[in-house]
């Protein structure tokens, strides 16, 4: 309240038209709204059954109970709440101390039903200042609409509702079992943000997404992002190149070298790789790509410097064990918390869910190398495989904002050149350095050799050298006669009258 | 004053705003707190409903067609019948540092929050000036 004999300078800025926001507590939701739901508003939720609206309306006001608010979950004509309420006690969320004690389950349908819209504007009202609730859901609005008098009856309850939450700062979801493309009534424009949940089919996999139509007052993040039900509830995985879209710093360019862990191949690369720079080693199955990060991840162990293996193949239990095999200690680097393996499957996530969980596990140890193996899970993970190039060029460019240098791992479908090419389309151009793992027939012997093809803003050694796979890992030949004595032997060259491999595509 | 003070002899509030929603969802929420409320879409209509019955309060917004809140308070201020009447100023847009008529008890800006206004609205009928 304003004294009338106070008067304030006009140019004094007004409370009333400050947002304050309500976290939803919903991970990554908050991310794609700017900070969350602005608290006195209204919004609409809608999507096909099974796409998530119960739950989310549920975990909503569970998180908002345990930020301190209160929260009110009301249903018009929808599953009682004792069914509801089975259905979720599974739900790491769910807490039943709080039912009854600020979070209350109103059934409102006899209101409506008894005295339309009229009658359950004012059963809001009573609850909202009743239950001194600070987050409403009204569940199942349909009835709402099917019991108007007629479509302004409608507008008008949904207007009121609104200025309802906003007089009362309560904000107010309604849940609503429709799509986006029958939003045309009243209460899809009075609302101040529209929401729609939905099942994208891509091939035999189905992803459910969320996407905000409409969020006033602020730029929120548009288009469709991952959305996952598990047993923690829902969780919002944001489309990462939207979500980090200028939002990094590029790291100051650095000088500083990192040892690989392979003695010669730091001499080829003039003592090792840049700082904060990314690197694809490109070879066949087996040719030692994978042996390569981990010698980078456990020379940067030892160094003091943590490092994330990100696969999608080998166990835990196998990488460390492989890497033991060559006397590489991983485990115990990953016992005192300067190794960790983010293992997945590629086919059970989407690449959303595959980015937040390798940025969350580099925050998490403090990284400062990343090893992926490979590039094709991303591949295979992306719903939309056009859209894999975007994702990485924003992923790398996150790593290359924390300053964490990364070797990318990527396999080619040819054991040599010159025809090797790299799976994910486009890729090429965001390399800065590509080692070349090659397999030679020598005879009736498979020789390696490893190439540096480029090493952006760098110089290194352009001849190949030959490399074998010992009890010690990769050991790089001293010098390149070796590999010239395999290029001018090899069966394969021979027959290409001993022509090099060109770079990959686009390098 | 307390529920059953106002359960007893109901104040008379007099809501006054343009603005449809602002209107019947003001009057819905004092009217669930006990006050019996009587509404008005302007001035002229304001000075209408103050003639047939008796006001403790008005609330009013300031801009309005026909007759806004201010010349409706000057209104007010000269017809002895209603120039003791409280009045409480809300708007979007009014600048707070311009001069208000004298009955002009407190303001509140929009959107309103509703336990400022009732606070505001309890203080009033109490006879304390606010702060």
């Amino acid at each position: 309240m304003i004294d009338t004999n106070q008067p304030r300078p006009a140019t004094e800025p007004d409370d009333a038209w400050r947002l304050e926001r309500t976290k939803t507590g919903v991970s990554g939701l908050d991310a794609i709204l700017r900070g969350g739901l602005v608290r006195g508003a209204i919004y609409l939720v809608m999507g096909r059954p099974g796409t998530g609206k119960t739950t989310l309306g549920n975990q909503l006001c569970f998180a908002h109970t345990k930020q301190g608010g209160r929260a009110a979950y009301m249903t018009l004509l929808a599953e009682s709440h004792a069914a509801m309420l089975k259905n979720l006690h599974t739900m790491s969320f769910f807490d039943a101390s709080v039912i009854n004690n600020g979070l209350s389950y109103v059934g409102a349908y006899r209101a409506l039903r008894d005295e339309k819209l009229r009658g359950l504007l004012d059963m809001v009202r009573r609850v909202i200042l009743d239950e001194k609730a600070t987050l409403l859901v009204i569940d199942g609005i349909s009835p709402a609409r099917a019991l108007a008098e007629n479509d302004v009856a409608l507008k008008e309850f949904v207007v009121e509702l609104q200025m309802l939450s906003a007089m009362t700062n309560c904000t107010t979801i309604l849940l609503a079992n429709m799509t986006a493309t029958d939003a045309n009534d009243p209460e899809h424009t009075m609302v101040d943000g529209l929401i729609e949940l939905a099942f994208e089919h891509f091939r035999r996999r189905t992803l459910r997404t969320v996407e905000v139509l409409k969020f006033r007052g602020t730029r929120h993040l548009l288009g469709r992002h991952e959305l996952e039900i598990s047993s923690a509830g829902v969780s919002v995985h944001p489309r990462l190149e939207d979500l980090l879209d200028g939002s990094g710093k590029p790291a100051p360019a650095s000088d500083a070298r990192l040892l690989t862990g392979i003695r010669e191949l730091d001499t080829m690369l003039r003592g090792g790789v840049l700082r904060g720079t990314n690197s694809v080693a490109l070879g066949f199955s087996g040719s030692g790509k994978t042996t390569l990060g981990l010698h980078f991840l456990n020379t940067g162990a030892e160094a003091g410097e943590p490092g994330v293996l990100f696969g999608f193949y080998e166990s835990p239990d196998r990488i460390c064990q492989s890497s033991e095999r060559v006397g590489l200690r991983l485990r115990e680097h990953a016992a005192h918390g300067k190794f960790t393996h983010v293992w997945q499957p590629s086919y059970e996530f989407g690449l959303d869910r595959l980015g937040a969980r390798l940025l969350g596990e580099v925050e998490r140890i403090g990284a400062k190398r990343v090893v992926i193996d490979s590039l094709d899970g991303f591949r295979q993970a992306a719903f939309d495989p056009s859209r894999t190039i975007r994702f990485m060029t924003a992923l790398l460019g996150e790593l290359r904002a924390r300053e964490i240098t990364t070797i990318m791992i990527d396999e080619t479908m040819k054991p040599s050149g010159p025809e090797m090419e790299m799976r994910v389309e486009g890729i090429s151009a965001l390399v800065e350095n590509l080692f070349l793992f090659e397999y030679m027939t020598v005879g009736p012997r498979m020789r390696r050799l490893l190439s540096i093809v480029k090493q952006r803003a760098s110089a290194h050694e352009t001849s190949a050298r030959e490399f074998f796979l010992t009890g010690r890992g990769i050991e790089v030949a001293p010098d390149a006669a070796s590999a010239a004595e395999v290029v001018a032997h090899t069966d394969d060259f021979s027959a290409r009258h001993n022509e090099r491999p060109r770079p990959p595509e686009g390098v | 004053m307390t529920r059953r003070e106002m359960t007893e002899a109901p104040p008379n509030v007099l809501v006054v705003d343009d603005e449809y929603a602002s209107l019947e969802v003001l009057a819905l929420l004092l009217t669930g707190e006990g006050f019996r409320v009587l509404t008005a879409g302007d001035g002229v209509e304001a000075l209408e409903r103050l003639a047939e019955t008796p006001i403790a309060l008005v609330i009013t917004d300031y801009k309005m067609p026909k007759m806004d809140g201010s010349e409706l308070c000057l209104k007010m201020l000269g017809d002895p019948r209603f120039d003791r009447i409280p009045v409480i100023f809300t708007s979007a847009t009014y600048r707070q540092d311009v001069p208000r008529p004298k009955n002009v008890l407190a303001f509140f800006s929009k959107p309103l929050l509703f336990q400022d206004v009732l606070t505001g609205v309890h203080r009033i009928l109490k006879g304390a000036r606010s702060p």
